[in-house]
């Protein structure tokens, strides 16, 4: 089992504990694990490829250290909207890629929610929803993660996006 | 359009899918900022309680014609879409027997 798939396990079985009456504490880490499932998968394959290295690589976690979730959050909202500087690299976005890149950005804005807005209030349905689209997120990362535009997302990640 | 307002927002989502609507109670519609200062559009699709079931399934294709769409009507805001429901307790994966 990789992490990110015992997290959305973990979101799984947090959004279905308390079958009449869910726990806010309960919802909340299972729409923070969502996000967490979806960051993980991400990094993974990113330090692979930036690294060349296995996760038993000291190489490999010098470089997914690297990942942080602001520039990862840009990166996904360009991707996801189709920036000037995305359409500028000509590469063909598949449909998949853009539903990943949107995944992450509204799992990482549900995650800030989760863990610092206590005015929130979070249903079973919403925690199900964000641990689904982690899910899916995944599934679709899965069908083009071996593409040239899968590998501009991951290393623009890191290396920001091209200069103007 | 350049600062959306709540109400045209929700128009456009109301009226994007007459028969997706069918199984909404309510649309929470909001237009500001993100938790990184970012311009912003926030829509929860709350399902009632009794069409959730039918409607769940449908919800990621109108997410993503609602996401295009606002792409295109509000570019530099980024919509933030999702769904929930009436009851804090309902999970849309498993139906209660009668």
């Amino acid at each position: 089992m990789t992490l990110h798939s015992d997290l959305v396990s973990q979101a799984k079985r947090l959004a279905t504990l308390d079958p009449k009456r869910p726990r806010q504490a309960n919802l909340r880490r299972s729409v923070s694990s969502s996000y967490y499932a979806l960051f993980h998968c991400l990094v993974e394959d990113g330090a692979q490829k930036a690294s060349r290295a296995s996760q038993r690589s000291p190489l490999w976690h010098l470089v997914a250290r690297k990942f942080d979730h602001k520039s990862m959050r840009d990166i996904s909202q360009a991707i996801a909207s189709n920036k000037e500087w995305v359409i500028a690299t000509q590469l063909i976005i598949p449909k998949e890629l853009r539903d990943v890149a949107d995944a992450f950005v509204v799992l990482q804005e549900d995650r800030h929610g989760a863990d610092y807005d206590r005015q929130l209030r979070f249903t079973r349905a919403r925690a199900i929803e964000a641990v689904e689209r982690a899910e899916s997120a995944i599934a679709a990362w899965d069908q083009v993660r071996k593409t040239e535009a899968a590998a501009l997302y991951l290393l623009t990640m890191l290396l920001g996006p091209p200069r103007k | 359009m350049s600062r959306p307002t709540p109400l045209e927002i929700h128009e456009v989502a109301a009226n994007l899918d007459p028969e997706f609507a069918k199984a909404v109670s309510r649309w929470e519609v909001s237009v500001g900022e993100d938790s990184t200062g970012d311009p912003a559009i926030f829509v929860t699709i709350v399902f009632r309680d009794a069409a959730i079931h039918a409607a769940w399934p449908g919800r990621a294709a109108f997410r993503d014609r609602l996401r295009d769409l606002l792409f295109d009507i509000a570019p530099g805001y980024y919509p933030f879409i999702g769904f929930s429901a009436e009851s804090e307790a309902i999970n849309p994966e498993q139906p209660v027997r009668a």
